[in-house]
């Protein structure tokens, strides 16, 4: 992707449309938050690194009005345009003509079960529980047991879920990052973990960022990284599939880390669910069952 | 009381009656400041117990007759001129003098701190400014308006768009720039434009309000402020608030800076939504700006104040409050449609009960006093607006009051920043048993009073104390115009008003309705459907550039007047310069109409560079010494020249006269001392001004014909200039000095010294180029004047070789050359006719204001211009400031007198101080290298140019200065500073001191009329 021109995820336009006015809520090195009608767009100037709902600036022009916008500076937008002003730059506008859409929807039970064994096998063999975010006290286990037991009773999997939201340091803490790998591989394989209530309950237990991730994901919105994932399992490509799981790497302290262990457990789950006799890898291993 | 250094005090006995009050006057002369500091440093001493009310103002006319209104006029303060400061206190002691002296001093100490602390770029003209931003757009005037116009034509002249904050400018003036400006494709915002927001930047009296996709073009200063704090109170915010000047939609204005804003509005892509806040327009003019707004592709929301408007035409709403003109501009920004009403609940609640009196309101914004009197009117249908005598509405009790009208703000502060007036009109009103209601608004937002709420707390609290007291009803109703993001805190202002017993509303409209509804009045707004209105629309004209340039960056602005508007400016990401405005020539109004009408010849420019060509171009060279009277015709008759313009020897101070008797001594004319005073008394010797002859003299400038004179020729031209010989320290001719020891020395120098240095100088084929000796004296730390070891160190390594080898005797080579080495000004006489080569040969060209000689006869200063040949202007001199020798004092001290100011007129001397930081100290510059390089910079300020043949290393290689601008000076009132040794009054006791004088500047005003009479100007 060229960085001389905008971009935009999807989920822009499916979810804020072109009517809106936001203010900046955070602001960060190189990007900064807007809040609009209770959601976090992500601006920022890496076409690569769009969040679920983002956007990313051309360099230059792009990254000085950033640099120059400063908390509670407007971003509005009309159905020709958004303009950004910043309190200590000049404003800046693009027109939604010129700004290029970045597919961001992950297709409803787009993955099959079988998709799901390559992207469990290669991140089983990443040893990512040493790196988590989360410690794995007794009670954290207990929750991620949940999350993957076939026998789990839906109730018990939601309150799993409820209890992990806001849990580790972060703007998107790793209890967060741990739910939402895990809700993008079960919506992927057609099972929707992040109702509505869920992402209410998400607005109140964790940061915002984090509460617009997860709530982007109950729509199946995710980031360019998470995109790149579903995109190589579409393809059945091991080396794009590598790849993608390199980039994620990178994301934050330990966020896709935590990303791609929760991606891992929705992998066994969904194995688990479909082949309730063949009990779910490495789960002794992995985790300690209390009464066990 | 001892005065003040610098200040002259004089005391008034106040009007019968009250004798324990005294009207007591201070005038510091040449002490210019603005008025916002002004009105500050009045708030200030009326803050203090001892002073029961004061005025500070400059000696404008203008400002005189405020003075004269307000009670405050004395005899004292109608002798000054413009640019001194007049303090008027009322007091009762000398001692409440002094504390508001000290105040004065601590407050002026503190702006200068603070300026410091800021990192102010300051510069002293529109050239320099310009200099040090070449690619300003915007110049924002705050100065006093009856120098506005020719101020505000320069500016736009030099391609600047001009935002005059400014007022007290004539409508025709206004006229004539505006359409200077639409001609050039500038923006000429006002006169009297308080409030603006150019990309963002809150530009004067404005709030910082978010920026948004909304662009304002207003009117009215407040009512900018109101819309654009509700707008972004809203959530919404405004990129643009394009001020026009209160005038604009006057019949013989015609709405041009309106019309060019809406017009550049609709070409600035950011701005969705344009509002236009204004007075009806003149008939006239309305049709045109309706089409206009018509015409506009973005949605516009129009409140024309005073005008209730039933309907909505499509794509122009029509707004009846300020508030609703925000709220529809809300709406817009948000592509939301428009609503039929925008009446929104009152904060407060109503109570049952009603009150009968009468409601007040006491504003210091014009526009919400206005505002408040259109809706109060039209609820009670009192026949509408007024505009007398301060009120906009006064019927029947009920009276809107703008205590910003000039009725108020004669004498004192704006009550946006002095709350005085209105913590007497709230005692007032709280007492008057009519009076129920009490409105009130506090404006925020840079250069608006810190707290005025806490400054208004008290006496709300008092008055409702007092009422309740009284057994009568009485209700504050406030607003506060502000964002959270001005200086001041809104939050903290509205609970302080809460706290203090008003009821608060978030806009002057809901306080209004309030205000009504507590007299068991609602105010109504029927609703609004949009309409269709068949306008042709008018093809726009495309703004220029400039204009989009100026919308679509930050400002690069070079404020001129208030220095504190620079603080908006540079926090929200703007550039600019401050120019320290002075009043030009003093505020002498013939001056600047000359200085005007000079600046619109294009010749003038053109001549004064080719007079510095002439001077940089010169090539001085030292070719002989010889008798004077070999070159000089007249002195083979009794005849002495004389430093300076011409003067008698009756009017000579005592060291010329000194030595003159010295040099009748020197010539044999008289045998003794008597005698020769009896010559000199009886009229039988001629003087003639050195200059008058191609030469120049130091101090006294005594030459007789016997004299050996250096000889400098300009090899340009083959111009040849003259000067004595320096004869050393201590007791000599040039200080007056007549005895035995200075005659025997002259003696030697004739026989002995002059002629060994004529031999000597012709073995340097073609004389001793003198460019290479400035030049390397220069970077060794001479500037020439004070300082010229380093050229007598230079000028003797040229000479020693020649001299070693002549054919004399080894004991007179010794002696020469021990004189050269112990003489460190010996250079200064060299230099004196260097000079003089250089400007006789630049003033055969005879245009132009360059500066072409200056020197002093002890009496009188005489300049003479390129433009007016050999005419001399003179005054009176002034007494050089400088250190003594041990046991003299300035008691001691001769009027500045000697040619040597030639130096100076050549660009060196003090004119190049930074050059020779070492004697900066010592001719009582004031001390330190920052001094030095203070004093130079100014000096360069008043030329033409520099000299780059002449480098200063210490001035970052820069030349020297070159080509004094007699304009320039008169404009500036800055003139040159002279480098000089300071003479004993008395003949005979020759040096005592060395120091610097400051040139006169009326011989500068009158060489300029003079000038400007030969022009026909």
């Amino acid at each position: 992707m060229s960085a001389s021109i905008p971009y935009a995820s999807a989920s822009v336009w499916e979810h804020l449309g072109t009517d809106w006015v936001g203010q900046v809520h955070s602001k960060f090195r190189t990007s900064l938050n807007v809040e609009v009608e209770g959601l976090l767009l992500h601006i920022g100037h890496n076409p690569n690194r769009l969040s679920g709902l983002g956007m990313s600036l051309p360099q230059g022009e792009g990254g000085l009005v950033i640099e120059d916008m400063a908390i509670g500076d407007l971003v509005r937008s009309t159905s020709q345009k958004v303009s950004l002003f910043p309190s200590r730059g000049l404003p800046v506008v693009y027109r939604w003509l010129d700004i290029q859409k970045v597919a961001s929807t992950v297709a409803f039970g787009s993955l099959a079960p079988q998709d799901l064994e390559l992207l469990e096998t290669t991140l089983g063999a990443m040893r990512l529980k040493s790196r988590l975010g989360l410690d794995l006290t007794e009670e954290v286990r207990e929750r991620l047991d949940t999350l993957v037991q076939p026998g789990a009773a839906e109730v018990d999997r939601r309150r799993a879920i409820e209890w992990l939201l806001g849990r580790g340091l972060g703007l998107t803490p790793s209890g967060d990052d741990i739910v939402a790998g895990y809700a993008f591989v079960m919506w992927a394989n057609g099972r929707d973990v992040l109702d509505a209530r869920l992402r209410v309950s998400a607005r109140l237990k964790t940061t915002p960022v984090s509460a617009t991730m997860l709530h982007m994901l109950g729509f199946g919105e995710v980031s360019s990284a998470v995109m790149a994932v579903w995109n190589a399992l579409l393809a059945h490509d091991e080396g794009a599939l590598k790849d993608a799981l390199n980039g994620l790497l990178d994301l934050g302290h330990t966020s896709g880390i935590d990303t791609m262990y929760g991606m891992l457990l929705g992998a066994r789950t969904v194995r688990a669910q479909n082949h309730p006799n063949a009990g779910v890898g490495g789960k002794v291993e992995l985790f300690h069952v209390r009464g066990k | 009381m001892e005065a003040v250094p610098g200040t002259l005090i004089h005391h008034n006995d106040r009007a019968e009656g009250k004798e324990e009050q005294m009207i007591k006057t201070v005038v510091r002369p040449n002490s210019y400041q603005d008025s916002i500091n002004l009105m500050l440093l009045t708030n200030a001493l009326n803050a203090l117990d001892t002073v029961a009310r004061s005025s500070v103002m400059m000696g404008t006319d203008a400002n005189k007759d405020i003075f004269r209104s307000t009670g405050f006029y004395t005899d004292e303060a109608g002798t000054a001129g413009p640019s001194d400061m007049v303090i008027v206190l009322d007091v009762e002691s000398d001692d409440a003098v002094d504390a508001a002296l000290a105040e004065t001093d601590r407050f002026l100490a503190d702006l200068s701190v603070k300026k410091q602390a800021g990192g102010t770029v300051e510069v002293r003209s529109l050239n320099a400014a310009l200099e040090a931003m070449p690619d300003a757009n915007l110049a924002l005037f705050s100065i006093p308006g009856e120098y506005g116009a020719p101020e505000m034509m320069k500016a736009l002249e030099r391609g600047l768009s001009v935002f005059s904050f400014t007022d007290n400018v004539s409508i025709e003036d206004e006229i004539r720039l505006k359409e200077y400006a639409r001609e050039h494709g500038l923006l000429m915002m006002g006169p009297d434009c308080g409030t603006g927001i150019i990309s963002g930047i809150p530009l004067a009296f404005t709030n910082v309000v978010r920026p948004g996709n909304i662009g304002i073009v207003g009117a009215s200063g407040t009512g900018i402020q109101e819309v654009s704090c509700i707008i972004d109170h809203e959530g919404e915010g405004v990129i643009h608030a394009i001020g026009t000047g209160g005038r604009d939609l006057n019949e013989k204005v015609g709405g041009t800076t309106v019309k060019d804003a809406l017009v550049a509005l609709e070409h600035h892509d950011p701005t969705d939504v344009i509002v236009l806040i204004s007075k009806p327009p003149a008939p006239a003019v309305r049709d045109e700006i309706v089409q206009v707004l018509h015409s506009l592709t973005k949605p516009v929301v129009a409140i024309f104040i005073g005008e209730k408007p039933d309907h909505h035409e499509e794509g122009v709403y029509l707004a009846h409050t300020l508030e609703e003109a925000a709220l529809i501009a809300v709406d817009l920004a948000n592509d939301r449609p428009v609503r039929e009403n925008y009446l929104t609940p009152l904060e407060n609640d109503v109570p049952a009960t009603t009150v009968e009196g009468t409601v007040k309101g006491l504003y210091s914004g014009g526009t919400l006093a206005s505002e408040a009197g259109m809706m109060i009117s039209e609820a009670l249908n009192l026949g509408g607006l007024t505009k007398k005598e301060g009120f906009v509405l006064n019927y029947d009790g009920y009276q809107m009051i703008d205590l910003g009208d000039d009725m108020y703000t004669q004498g004192r502060p704006h009550p946006m920043i002095d709350p005085e007036i209105r913590l007497q009109m709230i005692e007032k009103f709280s007492a008057d048993e009519d009076t129920q209601v009490i409105l009130l608004d506090v404006v925020h937002g840079y250069g608006t009073h810190p707290d005025m709420a806490s400054a208004l707390a008290p006496a709300i609290r008092a008055g409702l104390e007092a009422a309740k007291a009284n057994g009568k009803d009485l209700t504050f109703v406030a607003s506060v115009t502000g964002t959270r993001q001005d200086p001041q805190n809104y939050d903290d202002a509205v609970r302080t008003l809460r706290e203090a017993g008003a009821l608060v509303e978030a806009t002057n409209a809901r306080a209004v309705r309030l205000g009504l509804a507590l007299k068991g009045v609602e105010f109504q707004e029927a609703d609004k459907v949009v309409e269709q209105r068949d306008v042709e629309p008018v093809e726009l004209q495309a703004p220029s550039d400039h204009v989009m340039d100026l919308l679509a960056t930050k400002p690069r602005v070079i404020n001129i007047g208030v220095e504190s508007f620079n603080e908006s400016i540079r926090t929200f990401g703007g550039q600019s310069v401050h120019y320290a405005w002075k009043p030009a020539a003093g505020g002498n109004k013939e001056m600047i109409r000359i200085l005007n009408a000079l600046a619109d010849r294009d010749d003038i420019n053109g001549a004064n560079q080719t007079v510095i060509d002439r001077m940089r171009d010169s090539q001085p060279f030292l070719v002989d010494v010889v008798p004077a009277r070999s070159v000089i015709e007249v002195l083979n008759t009794r005849t002495l020249l004389h430093a300076g313009p011409p003067i008698t020897y009756a009017d000579m101070t005592g060291p010329m006269q000194g030595s003159c008797v010295g040099a009748i001594l020197f010539e044999g004319w008289a045998k003794d001392e008597a005698e020769a005073r009896a010559l000199l008394e009886a009229g039988e010797v001629n003087f003639v001004p050195c200059h008058h002859v191609n030469a120049v003299g130091p101090m006294g400038g005594i030459t007789s014909g016997n004299m050996p004179v250096m000889v400098v020729e300009n090899r340009v031209d083959g111009t040849t200039a003259y000067c004595t010989m320096n004869e050393g320290i201590g007791k000599v001719l040039r200080f007056g000095a007549y005895g035995p020891e200075v005659v025997n020395r002259l003696g030697w120098m004739r026989d002995v010294l002059g002629p060994v240095l004529s031999a000597a100088l012709q073995k340097i084929e073609g004389g001793i180029n003198l460019n290479v000796i400035i030049s390397r004296s220069l970077g060794m730390g001479d500037e020439f004047h004070q300082r010229n070891i380093a050229g007598s160190l230079n000028l003797l390594k040229e000479l020693v070789p020649q001299i070693v080898t002549l054919d004399i005797e080894q004991d007179i080579k010794e002696r020469v050359i021990r004189f050269l080495a112990d003489t460190d000004q010996f250079f200064l006489n060299v230099m004196m006719a260097t000079c003089k080569a250089i400007v006789d040969y630049a003033r055969q060209f005879q245009e132009g204001t360059v500066v072409t000689t200056m020197t002093r006869n002890g009496q009188n200063f005489g300049i003479r211009i390129a433009g007016m040949g050999d005419q001399w202007f003179t005054a009176p001199v002034n007494t050089p400031n400088g250190l003594y020798f041990s046991g003299y004092t300035e008691d001691d001290a001769n009027p500045d007198i000697g040619d040597s100011a030639i130096t100076e007129t050549v660009g060196v001397g003090a004119m190049i101080t930074v050059a020779a930081p070492a004697v900066t100290r010592f001719v009582g510059s004031g001390g330190g290298y920052d001094d030095a390089l203070a004093i130079t910079d100014e000096m360069d300020s008043i030329c033409v140019g520099n000299n780059q043949n002449w480098s200063v290393p210490n001035w970052n290689f820069k030349g020297t200065p070159l080509g004094i601008d007699c304009a320039l000076v008169v404009e500036s009132g800055v003139t040159p500073l002279i480098n000089t040794g300071i003479a004993h009054k008395e003949a005979g006791v020759g040096q005592v001191g060395a120091g610097t004088v400051r040139a006169p500047l009326a011989c500068f005003e009158k060489a300029l009329a003079a000038y400007a009479e030969k022009l026909g100007l």
